[in-house]
């Protein structure tokens, strides 16, 4: 399934690389098109792009990682991404906060630059209300997801169960 | 060359020459050049009220360039790059699925040539930025952005080579279609490829028209698209359905020998046919299936496939292939244009498409059991509060995706494309008419997640204003609502010039610094703020609740958490009048719940989440109403059911002209109709109607009915004077995490209708009394 996936995403950016026509562009584009991958940097691969999702409530004393908590005592939801191997460049990150289901509740964007000296590494941090929102005072539980996705590619997952 | 010559070439190789250079690159065949109903070409002016363009200068990173004949972008090292931003106004688009846009500027000036070229890379931007503001370093005000030269991910969307003056041409239909399928649309950025240039010292630079220039040189988008059906509407029978539309008139220039033709229905049982259902371009859904046999379009069944240019459909058992609808099942139609060519009104794009009109209607045996929404509107996102609304006129539905939908409330068609805010919308914003506004202009005043606060045009969408109002970068996080006082209807007490635009802020970080803060609803210039455990006003924790103006008193009226305790205020009364004060506070338990009024102004109810802190941990309990003094300050009264509910949602609704004063509200699982005697200072309870998590009631003191959204799929209308749940509007059952959860409903007395949002990522209308 990842081989699958970095085919078809090396055939995207294969397209773009065409279509652009220049040295720069395939150097930008060769650098941006590295997929995640299990074996790591084997054979001058770079490293695939990984994401760690966390979450923790600002209501909560320093705001420890957890991936349960109840709604009705929850203040806000902090999400926070660690990103990795992130390649040299200008990046956006947009996290989906997914219903149990899979509804859109929310999805944000947030840019960010990998300097060419850094080692790839950013994290981004995100706060969504939970008290006093349809969140609590509907008492919607049950499984959540997020999603973190970079440029346009799905990079992670990671469920969060909120209960009564 | 003439400009004019070069856009006709551009035009023509746009439609017919590009993609086959594209399959020749891609070794692949795309057999179907790319045909489509209509284009339009916008040429971006500065009388659109939602085009923008700007430099921003890595030399100059604090310096705002607007206004200017051209546009520059530059390589140049040493920290000398220029990029260009621009945003076309798509006003004239906003039903409508997109299948090709190419961007065109006009290189007014520039050091490459033929031996030099120079590559230009497209990019969306990826974060609100407000033209008056914008810098190299700033987005909004001193909001930085998330990378110095603004928010861009990822490779160019589109690229143009550069050689000399004339138009480069950028293809973005990519781009323009996330915008018109969900995406908010923060305009482009046009930068150099291979930035930091030295090339003697000088770089490389290019300028190109502005929308400030000469029109001749401005940017021009090229759009071709196939427009929505408009006003559909479904009538249900017993077992059918008749659906009505109107096939629209081009409004573009009509490629040739491809009218409209008819339309393609889907219908799903009992929810919405989903954003991934959809015909393929230039495919008829029926080609190769066998005559009267029911064919599927993904979870959607194909009940009408018309090239006649039909207007009208009866869904029964005699015309429909897939069977008659049956009765007392709700059913969901999606209907789409085609033409000639089967371009449909869609966006051909892989996560599927979602602005296609759609309806709802439930068949039945009789009038009475007989349900439809009168429209069906997709937002792509889940907001459960209730839409904003001028009755008749505008329907303003925020969303989680950072979107701001204009919705026409009689036809549930979109009044111009989605507004593209900073972040997401929680809260209902209020609508003020030109006629009563400071403003002398129908405007919403929106707050988001972002931490800005806008002032924006509900008849076109523009952003009259947009401010942070705190200078804070990461922590208003508005999750209530803006109130307004206006000045219009405000005593000779009242002394800001201009309306007062208040909101609390939502800083979850601290307990006792949160804001409120007044805005001349003109321009969103700080009239007061008043902060928390500063300048003698007591701590401060959260808002999530919308202030209250209360014009007979001269106050406003503001909740708030407590820290979780009972000794921090957490009912807040303040002046309006610079430089804000508070006037009176207490300390009544954690509050979400924002307050009301009654018609005279001489009760005000608010009510606490009965939270409590166990081993450290503060959970929300069981509420207490609150009947207060709004002149002093004096509790009268206060209320808790006989069998515990939980905590109040919303507000709670007064109804009456005179004491005793009716108030519904809704806490975990039932709607509550109690009384207030004032001569008494007594509460009576009257009723208790079971519900499934309830949403905060809405209703009118001239109506007998109060209406509930509900967790069951359900818009309960209760009858007040029984306490009788009279009657259940349908809206979905199974859906994404069923059943659908209903948000607050509006009510527009002006149109007798309902209007709600659900997790079903769309809002509706519903004719009233059900």
């Amino acid at each position: 399934m990842y081989w699958r996936t970095q085919v078809t995403q090396r055939s995207a950016c294969w397209t773009k690389l065409l279509l652009g026509g220049t040295a720069a562009l395939l150097l930008f584009a060769v650098s941006a098109c590295q997929m995640p991958s299990t074996s790591g940097n084997r054979g001058g691969r770079p490293p695939a792009v990984a994401a760690l999702i966390s979450f923790c409530d600002d209501g909560v004393a320093s705001c420890p990682s957890a991936s349960s908590f109840s709604v009705t005592s929850m203040r806000d939801l902090v999400v926070i991404i660690n990103w990795e191997n992130v390649p040299a460049g200008n990046h956006a990150e947009v996290l989906e906060l997914l219903l149990p289901g899979g509804a859109d509740y929310r999805v944000t964007q947030t840019a960010f630059l990998i300097s060419g000296s850094s080692s790839g590494s950013f994290s981004t941090r995100r706060t969504f209300p939970v008290s006093g929102t349809p969140i609590s005072q509907r008492r919607i539980t049950g499984n959540w997801s997020v999603r973190a996705s970079l440029d346009g590619q799905l990079i992670a997952t990671q469920i969060l169960e909120l209960s009564q | 060359m003439s400009r004019e010559l070069g856009k006709s070439q551009i035009a023509c190789t746009s439609r017919h020459v590009s993609p086959a250079i594209v399959a020749v690159l891609l070794g692949s065949s795309l057999a179907m050049p790319l045909l489509a109903r209509e284009t339009i070409t916008i040429t971006a002016n500065s009388s659109q009220p939602r085009a923008a363009d700007a430099t921003i200068n890595q030399a100059s990173p604090n310096n705002n360039f607007t206004g200017n004949p051209t546009l520059t972008v530059e390589s140049r090292n040493a920290n000398g790059n220029q990029r260009a931003l621009i945003q076309f106004d798509l006003s004239i688009l906003p039903n409508v699925g997109i299948k090709a846009a190419t961007v065109t500027l006009e290189v007014t000036s520039t050091n490459a040539s033929n031996a030099n070229t120079r590559t230009y890379g497209a990019y969306a931007i990826a974060s609100y930025f407000h033209q008056p503001d914008v810098t190299w370093n700033t987005r909004v005000a001193n909001l930085p952005w998330g990378a110095a030269g603004g928010d861009i991910g990822g490779a160019a969307t589109g690229t143009a080579v550069v050689s000399g003056t004339g138009p480069a041409q950028f293809t973005l239909t990519s781009d323009f279609q996330k915008y018109y399928n969900g995406s908010p649309n923060y305009g482009t950025l046009i930068r150099d490829q291979a930035e930091d240039a030295n090339n003697g010292g000088v770089g490389f630079t290019t300028t190109f028209g502005s929308i400030e220039g000469a029109s001749a040189n401005a940017p021009e988008l090229a759009l071709t698209f196939v427009q929505n059906v408009r006003n559909l509407t479904a009538t249900p029978g017993n077992a059918s359905v008749t659906l009505n539309w109107v096939i629209p008139s081009p409004i573009g220039v009509v490629n040739p020998g491809e009218p409209y033709k008819g339309v393609v229905i889907l219908r799903r049982k009992g929810l919405p046919v989903d954003k991934g259902s959809l015909p393929t371009d230039t495919v008829d859904p029926r080609a190769g299936h066998a005559p009267g046999s029911c064919v599927s379009v993904g979870n959607g069944q194909v009940v009408f496939d018309d090239f006649s240019g039909a207007q009208t459909f009866t869904d029964n058992a005699a015309n429909d292939p897939c069977g008659a609808p049956a009765n007392g099942t709700a059913y969901f139609y999606k209907v789409f244009l085609r033409d000639a060519a089967n371009y449909y009104s869609d966006q051909p794009v892989g996560n599927g498409s979602t602005y296609t009109e759609e309806i709802e209607a439930m068949p039945n045996t009789t009038a009475a059991t007989q349900e439809h929404a009168v429209w069906v509107n997709a937002t792509f996102s889940t907001d459960l509060a209730a839409p904003s609304l001028f009755p008749a006129s505008v329907v303003v539905v925020g969303s989680g995706t950072n979107l701001l939908f204009g919705i026409d409330p009689n036809t549930g068609l979109r009044k111009y494309p989605p507004i593209s805010l900073g972040g997401p919308v929680d809260s209902r914003s209020p609508i003020i008419d030109a006629a009563d506004s400071s403003l002398s202009a129908n405007v919403i005043y929106v707050a988001d997640n972002d931490g800005l606060v806008y002032a924006v045009a509900t008849d076109t969408g523009q952003v009259r204003w947009v401010v942070n109002p705190t200078g804070a970068t990461a922590t208003n996080n508005f999750t209530g609502s803006t109130s307004v006082q206006l000045k219009s209807l405000s005593g000779p007490t009242f002394t800001p010039i201009n309306d007062l635009v208040v909101i609390g802020t939502h800083d979850g970080a601290t307990t006792t610094g949160n804001q409120i803060v007044g805005l001349d609803g003109n321009n969103g210039t700080n009239v007061w703020t008043l902060t928390g455990n500063s300048g003698g006003i007591p701590p401060l924790d959260i808002i999530t609740s919308t202030p209250l103006i209360d014009y007979v008193n001269g106050a406003i009226w503001v909740t708030s958490h407590s820290a979780c305790g009972n000794t921090q205020p957490s009912l807040w009364k303040l002046s309006p009048n610079s430089p804000g004060s508070v006037l009176f506070s207490a300390a009544l338990g954690d509050m979400d719940v924002s307050p009301s009024l009654t018609f005279l102004s001489d009760v005000l109810f608010v009510a606490n989440g009965g939270y409590t802190r166990n081993a450290g941990v503060c959970s929300v309990g069981n509420s207490t109403l609150f009947a207060i003094n709004p002149v002093n300050g004096v509790t009268l009264a206060t209320f808790t059911p006989a069998v515990a509910d939980g905590a109040i949602v919303g507000f709670p609704l007064v109804l009456g002209f005179n004491s005793p004063y009716t108030i519904v509200y809704s806490a975990a699982a039932n709607v509550h109709i109690v009384q207030f005697d004032k001569s008494l200072n007594k509460f009576t309870s009257l009723f208790t109607i079971p519900i499934k998590a309830p949403s905060a009631p809405i209703g009118d003191s001239n109506l007998s009915k109060v209406y509930v959204g509900s967790s069951d799929g359900f818009i309960h209308e209760i009858d007040v004077p029984t306490g009788k749940d009279d009657f259940d509007m349908y809206v979905n059952t199974i859906n994404v995490g069923s059943p659908a959860i209903i948000g607050e409903v509006s009510l527009d007395l002006g149109l007798s209708r309902v209007y709600i949002a659900t997790t079903d990522q769309r809002s509706y209308g519903f004719a009233i009394p059900f």
